[in-house]
């Protein structure tokens, strides 16, 4: 894996909550999907940065939506995950387990039977 | 919680008001500011609020925009440095040539307030031209500077030459400038995102 497209934990987290959300995917949602499915409870300023620089590694793509009444009229930034993304988010997992393996006290708390 | 705090359906149709939304562009950086408000409000009104109160939500919703302000500023500048190399070689050559023209300049066997004064002098243009591209701030800094310059003449009583110094950074922030706008224009301007997908487009 190229060195500059590998992703830390919090982009990882970032990236699979974006999976996770699909076509629905925005600042806010991304924020509560990490505090309520990874029990991260970060700022909404720290999602936008991550996002901005997942975009330009070219992992993330963003486009505006609609004005929403909701929020007074100011627009959604939707944010899709790239195939460079996908492959980068596997990569980077792949990597994960590959130095988990042979963790021996790791093992059975992944369910792993040797 | 007391009757005021009583969850309600909105914050207010003009929530979060003239003053603060000043204050918000004051707070946060430009790019991607009004979706970032957009989706504080959202969640304030329809998350915090419900549960909590619109006392509750107010106050969620300006420690979001304080502790937002930090990493976003701090992305914009990383980001910076990857877009706009050219500009940050300018401050750096501001940083170490300022200093040593100063010298140059006797500024080193000035009073200690007046080589205070020209170490502000030279830190605002690079300021200036680290979180601007704006040519009416770097002319602005540059003039503030040569005030402090001239401060600085008048604290030491010496004949000393240094009112060129924020002038000189000017023109390089200057040239820099039209160097970014020629990339730009050529097309060679980083940081756009796509245009949306049909598949993309729909959501609101």
């Amino acid at each position: 894996m190229p060195k500059g497209s590998y992703l830390g934990d919090f982009e990882q987290l970032v990236m699979l909550a974006l999976m996770r959300l699909g076509d629905g995917a925005y600042g806010m949602t991304v924020r509560r999907e990490l505090e309520e499915t990874a029990d991260r409870r970060v700022s909404l300023g720290a999602i936008y940065a991550t996002l901005d620089r997942l975009e330009n590694k070219g992992l993330v793509t963003s486009f505006l939506g609609a004005p929403g009444n909701a929020r007074r009229g100011r627009a959604k930034r939707f944010f899709k995950v790239r195939a460079s993304g996908l492959k980068a988010l596997q990569a980077s997992l792949a990597s994960m387990d590959r130095m988990r393996r042979g963790v021996d006290e790791l093992d059975p708390l992944f369910g792993v039977t040797t | 919680m007391s009757a005021t705090d009583s969850p309600r359906d909105s914050l207010g149709a003009d929530f979060p008001g003239e003053g603060a939304q000043r204050l918000l562009r004051l707070l946060l950086p430009a790019g991607r500011r009004e979706e970032f408000v957009g989706d504080l409000i959202e969640e304030a009104e329809t998350v915090v609020l419900p549960r909590q109160g619109r006392r509750a939500a107010r106050r969620w919703f300006w420690w979001q925009a304080a502790t937002s302000a930090s990493p976003m500023h701090v992305r914009r500048c990383a980001r910076d440095v990857g877009m706009h190399r050219q500009r940050w070689i300018v401050v750096v050559a501001i940083l170490v040539l300022g200093p040593l023209m100063a010298m140059d300049s006797g500024a080193h066997t000035a009073p200690p307030a007046a080589i205070a004064l020209v170490l502000v002098a030279i830190v605002i243009p690079a300021a200036a031209g680290l979180l601007s591209g704006n040519l009416r701030i770097h002319a602005t800094a540059a003039l503030l500077s040569t005030l402090l310059l001239i401060g600085a003449r008048l604290a030491s009583g010496a004949e000393l030459r240094w009112y060129a110094i924020p002038w000189i950074f000017y023109i390089l922030l200057n040239l820099n400038w039209r160097y970014e706008h020629r990339i730009i224009s050529s097309g060679g301007g980083s940081g756009s995102t796509g245009p949306p997908t049909a598949s993309q487009g729909g959501a609101s």
